[in-house]
């Protein structure tokens, strides 16, 4: 009798056997990731080419999407999306990567420390860290107010939220704190990764901290920045919670983004097709932006 | 037009001084009732020789303002300004208001129209007088209650198919908020919306509320100031207060069975002699129909804003386009008051997105 044996020495009845279990394993992921992903986001492009609302569903085309483009408060939403992303990014990478090339070589107690107190601002949730910052930033008593009042730095309380000047800039500061500690963490662990014997080397060569860094350093911690800036990139263009629990987008529009925007005309105003045109365009420019990162960071890393 | 301070000297004894504007007048004793209740307001504004308001606003708050109440060294403050009988652009703002708050063991009563003296006297004790608040939807109720009824204005026609905004009482009343907040006399609350407001009434940093409520009352009780509800302040005394129908709705969910036990619910709540009363009760209400008779007995403050229920505006809830007009609603006011639109440009941009279409529902 002769028995098929695949590559790896096992019957393929047996493999078949092996495969089925594996796909029965993922079946609920599966059907989870189906139900709460897929379906949703079809569902999401097919409606946003109709006008759906709570009293209606017609067939519009892509007037959705012609309307998106001469909505002012969109486009206002969308320019301000853009400067969240522009400035938290860098921002987020640059400090996290200078607090992780600070600290990775410390004590084990000390990057813990300080691991844990960068990482409590993610792991507290964005609502209570949000009502104490608002608890900061008040207008009325606001300890940001008392202390620079006191200190004569101005001479009487300032709205932070309530001013076009100063809200996208607390949104920022704000946003910034929830979103270094990850960061921090990953290239804490990639710096400690890279292989101590090329780091010696460099060092018995007489390569300068600064070479170091940039020419070994850097390189090998490529795949983390990637990471880290992709998944900054797509966590402030979702820049939601902030705003909705903050300014409710204002004064005058100014802190509002794309994605509250897209709440606004989904749960507000119950234009679902609307606000789905907004989803769809988001995830687009998400998309495109990540491309463009991949394309252009990708370049020389090693896996 | 006076400024009233009165201090409590002793317990139940108030020392009134009444600064008019442009003298100060000698000092008067005025002894609390005995019963240590409600003073008759009547006779203390009689006492205090002011101007001429109307006499129904005056009984109406005749029955709200405890005087006598607050032991010694914990008297509120209290500033209540009349809606004024000329038009005075400034003086209007504060008319109806009741603003009273702990300043140390001064009990301060501004029964004048002079809003200078009232900025004065609140900034000493750190107060904001009143924030129109206007950071988010919520609450906006208050704020559409305040504009409307300064000068006029509503916020819907009679046959509820248009909002109304957009007419010269509207704009004259957003024009008078906007030039009060830039003197300084009231507070832009770009950054708050009407929860935040209430919270900072709670904590006593703002002196009144625009968004006050019996369930607020039962919230917000305290022994730490005094509660006193007033109608808005509008320019002709007869206040129009908007009002929120607690309904029923029975889902459609093309069973007949399940809907007429719904009903029949629904019926029980509302119409039984015993219960119907209490869920009325229970939810801090007034009933819509008469035969419940008087639900709270023996309670003045009650009594006080059931009578004001004949003052109740139009119901414009259900319209077409209410999630739009709200939404339009606190940006509007976030565009005046930081000045991006003048106020024409502002309610005019609120009165084309407000519109109902089909775009909103």
């Amino acid at each position: 009798m002769h028995s098929a044996i695949n590559k790896h020495g096992v019957s393929h009845a047996i493999q078949r056997q092996i495969d089925r279990v594996s796909y029965l394993f993922l079946l609920p992921m599966v059907l989870f990731f189906l139900s709460f992903v897929i379906i949703p986001m079809a569902m999401g492009i097919f409606t946003s080419f109709f006008d759906y609302t709570m009293g209606g569903f017609h067939f519009n085309g892509l007037d959705n999407y012609i309307e998106l483009f001469k909505d002012p408060k969109f486009l206002r939403s969308f320019s301000n999306t853009f400067i969240i992303v522009v400035v938290s990014v860098p921002a987020v990478t640059i400090f996290s990567l200078w607090v992780g090339s600070l600290i990775y070589d410390k004590s084990a107690w000390v990057t813990s420390a300080f691991r844990g107190i960068f990482y409590l601002p993610v792991v507290t949730g964005t609502v209570p860290v949000v009502v104490v910052w608002k608890w900061i930033f008040d207008k009325y008593a606001g300890v940001l107010n008392y202390v620079l009042v006191n200190l004569g730095v101005i001479e009487k309380n300032i709205a932070w939220l309530g001013e076009r000047s100063t809200a996208i800039w607390c949104i920022l500061a704000i946003l910034f704190t929830t979103s270094i500690g990850q960061p921090i963490v990953l290239y804490i662990s990639a710096l400690a990764n890279i292989d101590s014997s090329v780091l010696e080397a460099a060092k018995v060569d007489g390569a300068s901290g600064l070479r170091t860094f940039w020419q070994i350093k850097w390189p090998s911690i490529m795949p983390t920045t990637l990471y880290v800036v992709v998944i900054t990139t797509i966590n402030s263009f979702q820049c939601f919670a902030l705003i909705q629990l903050l300014t409710s987008g204002g004064p005058v529009y100014s802190t509002s983004t794309i994605m509250y925007y897209l709440y606004v005309n989904a749960f507000s105003l119950y234009r679902y097709g609307y606000a789905n045109a907004m989803g769809v365009l988001l995830a687009l420019v998400i998309g495109a932006f990540s491309i463009l990162q991949f394309a252009s960071i990708k370049s020389g890393v090693d896996y | 037009m006076v400024f009233v301070i009165a201090k409590e000297v002793k317990r139940n004894l108030f020392l009134l001084e009444i600064k008019p504007v442009s003298s100060k007048q000698p000092m008067k004793c005025m002894p609390c009732p005995p019963d240590g209740g409600v003073w008759p307001c009547i006779s203390l504004r009689e006492e205090l020789i002011w101007g001429a308001p109307k006499r129904e606003m005056l009984t109406s708050w005749s029955q709200s303002i405890p005087i006598g109440g607050p032991p010694l060294g914990t008297a509120p403050l209290i500033c209540v300004a009349l809606a004024p009988e000329v038009g005075d652009h400034e003086s209007l703002a504060f008319g109806g208001f009741s603003l009273f708050q702990m300043v140390e063991d001064l009990a301060v009563f501004i029964l004048g129209l002079d809003l200078a003296l009232v900025r004065e006297a609140l900034g000493k004790a750190g107060k904001i007088g009143i924030s129109v608040y206007c950071g988010g939807q919520g609450g906006d109720q208050g704020t559409r209650a305040l504009v409307s009824n300064l000068y006029g204005a509503t916020i819907a026609n009679k046959t509820n198919t248009r909002y109304t905004m957009n007419s010269p009482e509207g704009a004259r009343a957003l024009e008078l908020l906007k030039d009060l907040e830039k003197k300084g006399y009231i507070d832009a609350g770009l950054s708050i919306a009407a929860a935040d407001e209430l919270q900072l009434f709670a904590q006593q940093q703002i002196a009144s509320t625009i968004c006050w409520g019996t369930s607020n009352a039962l919230n917000y009780a305290t022994d730490a100031f005094t509660q006193v509800s007033v109608p808005f302040p509008s320019n002709d005394s007869v206040p129009s207060l908007e009002y929120l129908v607690n309904g029923f709705c029975v889902f459609d969910n093309k069973d007949a069975g399940r809907a007429e036990a719904a009903k029949k619910l629904i019926q029980f709540i509302c119409d039984d002699p015993e219960w119907g009363k209490v869920n009325v009760v229970k939810t801090g209400a007034f009933p819509v129909r008469s035969s419940f008779g008087d639900l709270y007995p023996g309670n003045p403050e009650y009594a006080l804003l059931a009578s004001w229920t004949k003052y109740y505006g139009g119901y414009y809830n259900t319209m077409p386009g209410f999630a739009a007009m709200r939404t339009e609603w606190w940006n509007m006011l976030q565009y005046v008051f930081t000045g991006d639109k003048t106020v024409a440009k502002a309610l005019a941009d609120y009165d084309v997105n407000s519109t109902p279409s089909s775009n909103n529902s």
